[in-house]
């Protein structure tokens, strides 16, 4: 029984097509159920108790990742008693969250859907936000672009004066660092998880959403000119090209600034000075494709 | 170069790495490979792996399977297997392993404990530099 939430983009002309093709392909692999659009009045949160109420088990976000990053959160948040409420995603935009869960667009994903491959994953708490992928701080996050020479400017001088941060780890330690970029994650969107750094030697990690831990990967403050030379990788969470890199594997962190820091979470932008970074494992179901990152 | 670093085996899951401009205080103990680079100051003991690059200050009593030091450590150093300080490794502070290479131009002050094949051998030393 499924209950697919269409974000409220899909109002635009342009998508009728898109929507009338997904209704049709959803309709002959006979997993038609629900379909609502959310609105101003009408939130994520509310939809998702009245789709429960009415008895479907799995919630379907229609649109790209900040659909999907909402309907995880209330799902994380929502007290629902039912184990077994699955989540998956169908991308009418680009979506990473779809890449990595392995439904890589619009016309694969009614099929895979169907074929109900489950994996109960961790998910990832900052504050009282949920995500299943990663969040990110640095000097780059309040930036849109980095494609312009003034955005690129703006992001070097803002790497230069960003402020000492203090990571403090249930493990029992803590670490002070001026960063140019903190990232922590639950999903890494590489092949399969897998990142190999240079450090003293090569290393190989996998991160894993399943392993009831998050991965702290920091890039400390890096001279100019290698600020310049790794923007891209920096921007693109390129880890494996960038030297110097951090990495720490934790249950709990607790991050602390003296300025506001940006943060960007599954490519929502918010900004604090405190925040308390969590994993919650087991916490959600999700229908995954083949091809998925994990 | 670093380059005789314990090497994590393959499929190894995960290492915690500490980089250059970090500075870490507390007890970092672990499952898995450790590599750091940065200012360490506490305790560091792993089941695992330990390498102590060529910029590193540990300040921190430390433990692991095998150890090879490249940089500047101050406090116990225990490895149950191997211990290599390298030609660019200080260490000040007492050394225990079965296995033990100094390179030329390190420096070691402190004791030394060996143990081997039931036999524990206790030697006092102090390793010039050359």
């Amino acid at each position: 029984m499924y209950f697919y939430i269409y974000d409220s983009f899909t109002r635009e002309p342009k998508y009728a097509k898109a929507l009338n093709k997904i209704s049709m392909a959803l309709a002959d692999l006979d997993i038609a159920g629900e379909e609502v659009r959310c609105t101003p009045i009408r939130k994520v949160k509310d939809l998702i108790k009245e789709g429960v109420k009415k008895g479907y088990k799995n919630i379907i976000a229609c649109g790209d990742d900040s659909i999907a990053q909402k309907v995880i959160t209330s799902l994380a948040t929502l007290k629902i008693r039912k184990k077994d409420l699955c989540f998956s995603i169908i991308p009418l935009r680009s979506s990473k969250i779809a890449q990595i869960l392995g439904i890589p667009s619009i016309d694969a994903a009614p099929e895979i859907i169907s074929k109900r491959r489950i994996k109960k994953v961790d998910l990832g708490k900052l504050d009282d936000q949920y995500f299943l992928t990663s969040c990110s701080m640095g000097a780059g996050e309040s930036l849109v672009k980095l494609g312009s020479f003034w955005s690129k400017l703006t992001f070097m001088t803002r790497s230069v004066r960003y402020p000492e941060i203090q990571l403090k780890f249930k493990e029992g330690f803590k670490v002070t660092v001026r960063p140019t970029k903190v990232g922590i994650f639950n999903i890494l969107d590489y092949h399969k998880g897998k990142l190999s750094l240079k450090t003293n030697s090569q290393v190989s990690i996998t991160v894993s959403p399943q392993d009831g831990l998050l991965d702290v990967i920091i890039v400390s403050k890096l001279a100019k000119f290698n600020l310049l030379r790794y923007l891209a990788d920096i921007q693109q969470n390129n880890f494996e090209k960038i030297p110097g890199i951090s990495l720490f594997r934790t249950k709990k962190v607790t991050i602390s600034s003296s300025g506001p820091i940006p943060i960007t979470l599954d490519r929502q932008k918010v900004e604090k000075k405190r925040l308390v970074c969590q994993v919650i494992p087991q916490k959600l179901n999700v229908i995954v494709g083949r091809e998925r990152r994990f | 170069m670093f380059k005789d670093a314990p090497q994590a085996p393959e499929g190894t899951a995960g290492e915690t790495i500490v980089g250059n401009s970090v500075k870490l205080e507390g007890d970092l103990i672990s499952d898995e490979n450790i590599s750091i680079n940065g200012k360490v100051s506490g305790k560091i003991a792993t089941s695992k792996n330990l390498g102590i690059g060529e910029t590193a200050e540990v300040k921190a009593n430390i433990e692991a399977e095998n150890i090879v030091i490249a940089g500047k450590v101050e406090g116990d150093v225990k490895a149950r297997e191997k211990l290599e300080i390298t030609e660019t490794g200080k260490v000040t502070g007492n050394i225990s392993a079965k296995t033990l290479a100094v390179s030329p131009g390190a420096l070691f002050s402190g004791q030394c404990v060996m143990e081997g094949e039931g036999k524990t051998e206790e030697v006092e030393e102090e390793e010039a530099e050359e």
